[in-house]
């Protein structure tokens, strides 16, 4: 058995030829395979880096960007934890895709996968699409955003290792300090976490803790409206918090009775 | 050399000695001419020498362009033992590749012809023949098998006349006739299985989907049975072709490529063209047309399965446990036979989204709304529950309906924990099932495959461990409503009895008594009617036994409603809960030595008896009370260091201490001063 503290799914996406398997292939042979052919279905790579002196092995879904494959590669949605978006800087066509993969995920994925977009081939000359225009479009959609070159090997690695430290610390948040166990809480509790909204079932005792997207707590706080005080910051449930403090760990803001 | 040219000369003479004069060509070709040249020693005998090359080349062209001639005559002529016969004569005048190229080509030239027939009659066929639901998967393997045969029956004479490490030029040659003819065959498929029409209408339906209201266009999952079946057959087919090709090819290689660093490099090379070829393109987006199919299939039947959910009379569980596994257990199993690795890991995926998002998020929901407490014990619960059903009733102006209410909703609940649980069986065994199945029917898969497989048979098997977290909540929700309040009273009882009092009343009596008796008092029917007392609440004490009647009813009443595991969970929390609040209760009393004795007697009596309902994990619950009692029962504080030496104590020092304290005729001092 080998030796790693975390295992995450990471699944890339996006139109077909934007540089997905290059991609992976740079970050995991250090290889870049000119005429590279379309991926047919879905390919698998693993790679384990190394964050803070822990192992954590990224297991990685290169998917076949075109639309026949969709429902195989739609499957791997769900169990990802981080999705990453590729486009291609010189192919206005496949940034004006975005916002159908953007669909897809939002019905397909899981609320707390980690999102990122990538704007691929920064080595063309033929760039059409600045890069305030992909760093626009991330923020407005709650994403993260770099730039790469898998054929200069530019940020490649930066882009995963970036993923893994992320979703390290989100794990290592998953685990609740003792506070929260020792707690008489009414249920259901919700915890803020980070940038995170936590729902934490005390019945179980366990204090098992659900991240959520920002758009599901307002949902579930409306749900639980009746019981609600409306004095209650909702507000901070509805809103993505500022990034700066959600990258703050120790940020445990509020805590909801219900 | 002349003497060769002499036999040429005749062999071209008499016409049909085709094979003489090409050997005589090929030993004239494997002569080195420039070492003839420089070995012949005088200069006319090297002119002589020269001309009688030029003579030969001169031969060796007319012998070649006759031999293709005598060849495409052959082809045009469909005369196998010809084409056989000309094919053979290339490699001796070194024409290997055109041999090669020419050959093949007449055997695509076949391959083209058989496919058009059965093309033919696959179209003629009509739709109540015996295989017309499979005929278009029959035609693709008959497209397989005939290329297969055919690499089959020419490797013996291709390896013969040409030598090993020939086989890849003549496959790959091959290959590209079979990517034409699928193709062919592929879109008279899609045509009169209407594919297409199929697929994008259920494509909208997942898409705009979970739909309320079935689309108009949008198929029944039963009508795709029949054609999911022929497509995974396809797909099958396919695998098996490019296994044996892939086989013989490597085989091949290995006879002729000793180095293996050489060898490595060509399969890599082969392995790269056919993995890009049409074929495999084409397979890939049937399997993708497939899985949508086989997704829309799967959730659809699920669906129905939930709008027919019932529970049978005396049955743990509702129908769509067995339903959804059997569902699922179905496509998964038609994906293995597909033998396409992306297939089965995709439905692997949507039968865990399934599991995860209908199943455990389905019963979390109706656990969600708990179990409403029956039966009620005592006045005070029974009053306060009479008086908010009065208010509920003069707010709903209705009576009757609550209680039926409440019953649905209890049955729900029981059921609903009862799903989740068998859930869990049914993951397990499938997990099992599955596994065994693609282990024997999908073999010699690459590293990546069998990496891909096994992480999504490994995210089947932890939906248990939601599904168990689910049940854990289920019983979470048992033990606020249905077991917590009702043990609360139980355990009252043990307060309402001293464990202090009972020596002191006798002893005071005997006082009485013994001043009484000067006086001509007669009281000893009172001490006498007070050890009587004494005597029968040893005997038969009220508290143990009412709990113990209690705890059997309560366990009782969900014997038949349960499942085995799930009876058995509620058994823990109910055990559990009488021991927490019955140390509670302790805590809340005194002891005096008697009570002490009293008091271990009923534990006792109550571990015993819950040891018995109970698994043998449970009764960990109950060594804090069982050693509550030994202290308590202890004859002197010197005492508990003899039992610490043979006891690991569940309590921790202060606890004990706590304990000790209990009993009104230990010495705060003396306590204090234990070494624990």
């Amino acid at each position: 058995m080998e030796d790693y503290k975390f295992l995450f799914k990471v699944v890339l996406i996006g139109n077909a030829g934007v540089g997905k398997t290059c991609l992976v292939r740079r970050f995991t042979q250090g290889l870049f395979p000119p005429g590279q052919g379309a991926t047919i279905g879905v390919d698998f790579m693993i790679k384990t880096v190394e964050i803070e002196g822990e192992k954590i092995k990224l297991q990685i879904w290169d998917t076949a960007g075109q639309e026949r494959f969709r429902s195989i590669t739609q499957s791997y949605y769900r169990s990802a934890h981080a999705l990453i978006l590729v486009y291609d800087i010189s192919s206005q066509p496949t940034f004006d895709c975005l916002p159908d993969w953007l669909r897809e995920i939002e019905q397909y994925a899981s609320c707390k996968v980690l999102r990122v977009l990538v704007g691929n081939k920064t080595d063309r000359e033929d760039r059409e699409l600045p890069t305030h225009v992909g760093e626009e479009f991330a923020h407005r959609h709650n994403m993260y955003f770099i730039e790469t070159s898998a054929k200069e090997a530019d940020n490649v690695e930066k882009l995963f290792i970036e993923i893994a430290k992320e979703l390290t610390q989100a794990q290592e948040c998953c685990f609740p300090h003792p506070p929260l166990t020792g707690f008489e809480l009414m249920t259901p509790t919700f915890v803020f976490f980070g940038r995170s909204l936590f729902v934490v079932d005390t019945l179980t005792r366990t204090a098992k803790l659900e991240i959520c997207h920002p758009k599901m707590c307002q949902m579930s706080l409306c749900l639980q409206q009746g019981k609600l005080d409306q004095n209650l910051p909702v507000a901070h449930g509805g809103y993505p918090l500022p990034r700066s403090r959600a990258r703050d760990a120790r940020l445990v803001v509020v805590v909801v009775w219900l | 050399m002349l003497a060769a040219y002499v036999d040429l000369k005749k062999a071209f003479d008499s016409v049909h000695h085709y094979e003489t004069a090409a050997a005589h060509i090929h030993r004239f070709l494997a002569m080195d001419e420039t070492l003839l040249l420089h070995t012949t020693d005088s200069a006319s005998k090297a002119e002589n020498v020269e001309t009688w090359f030029d003579r030969l080349r001169q031969a060796e062209k007319e012998l070649s362009s006759l031999i293709t001639h005598k060849f495409d005559e052959a082809v045009k002529r469909e005369d196998m033992a010809s084409v056989d016969r000309f094919f053979k004569l290339f490699p001796l005048l070194k024409k290997h590749e055109e041999g090669l190229k020419k050959f093949t080509t007449y055997l695509c030239a076949k391959i083209q012809e058989s496919t058009a027939q059965n093309l033919a009659s696959a179209q003629n066929l009509g739709p109540r023949e015996k295989r017309s639901h499979v005929i278009w998967a029959d035609t693709f393997t008959l497209l397989f098998e005939g290329i297969a045969r055919t690499i089959e029956v020419r490797q013996p004479i291709i390896e013969t006349y040409y030598g090993p490490g020939h086989l890849s030029l003549v496959v790959e040659m091959l290959q590209r006739e079979c990517d034409r003819q699928a193709g062919r065959v592929g879109s008279e498929m899609r045509k009169h299985r209407r594919l297409d029409a199929v697929v994008s209408a259920v494509r909208n339906s997942l898409r705009f989907g979970g739909g309320r209201e079935p689309r108009a266009d949008q198929p029944d999952p039963r009508d795709l049975d029949t054609l999911l079946g022929e497509l995974t057959l396809i797909n099958a087919r396919a695998e098996l072709y490019l296994r044996f090709i892939r086989r013989r090819v490597t085989a091949d290689f290995e006879a002729s490529l000793p180095v293996a660093a050489e060898r490595e490099k060509k399969e890599a090379e082969f392995e790269g063209r056919l993995s890009q070829s049409q074929l495999v393109c084409d397979m890939a987006v049937i399997v993708g047309d497939y899985t949508i199919l086989e997704q829309f299939y799967l959730n659809e039947s699920f669906k129905k399965a939930l709008a027919m959910d019932t529970v049978e009379e005396g049955a743990h569980t509702s129908s769509i446990v067995d339903d959804a596994f059997y569902i699922i257990k179905k496509s998964i199993r038609r994906s293995i036979a597909s033998s396409s690795v992306d297939g089965v890991c995709a439905m692997l995926n949507h039968a865990v989204t399934l599991v995860e998002t209908q199943l455990v998020e389905g019963f979390r929901q109706t656990l969600r709304k708990g179990f409403p407490a029956q039966g009620y014990l005592d006045l005070n619960q029974a009053y306060t529950v009479l008086q908010s059903s009065l208010q509920s009733t003069l707010q709903a102006g209705k009576i009757n309906s609550t209680t039926t209410d409440s019953d649905a909703l209890r049955q729900a609940f029981l059921t609903a924990l009862n799903n989740t649980g068998t859930s869990m069986c049914h993951v397990r065994s499938l997990y099992a099932s599955l596994e065994d199945s693609i282990n024997s029917a999908m073999v010699g898969l690459s590293n990546t495959a069998r990496a891909k497989l096994d992480s999504c048979l490994n995210d089947l098997k932890t939906t248990t461990g939601k599904l168990a977290m689910v049940v854990e909540f289920g019983i979470s929700q048992l033990r606020a409503t249905a077991v917590k309040p009702r043990v609360k009273p139980w355990v009252d009882i043990f307060n309402t009895i001293s464990h202090d009092i009972q020596e002191v009343l006798v002893m005071a009596l005997e006082a009485l008594h013994e001043e009484a008796k000067p006086l001509g008092l007669e009281v000893s029917w009172l001490k006498t009617k007070v050890q009587n007392q004494f005597a029968s609440y040893e005997a038969n004490d009220p508290f143990s036994q009412t709990l113990m009647v209690q705890v059997d009813g309560l366990l009782g009443s969900f014997t038949s409603l349960l499942t085995e595991e799930n009876y058995k969970a509620l058994v823990g929390v109910l055990v559990s809960e009488v021991a927490e609040q019955l140390e509670k209760a302790v805590f809340k009393s005194s002891f005096n030595r008697l009570g002490g004795l009293q008091f271990d007697r009923e534990v006792r009596a109550i571990v015993g008896y819950l040891s018995q309902v109970s698994e043998w994990g449970v009764r960990e619950h109950l060594t804090r009370l069982t050693q509550m009692a030994t202290l308590l029962n202890l004859e002197s504080i010197a005492e508990v260091s003899e039992y610490s030496s043979t006891t690991t104590w569940r309590l921790t020092p202060s606890e004990m201490r706590k304990v000790l304290q209990l009993r009104v005729d230990f010495k705060a001092d003396e306590i204090k001063r234990l070494k624990l």
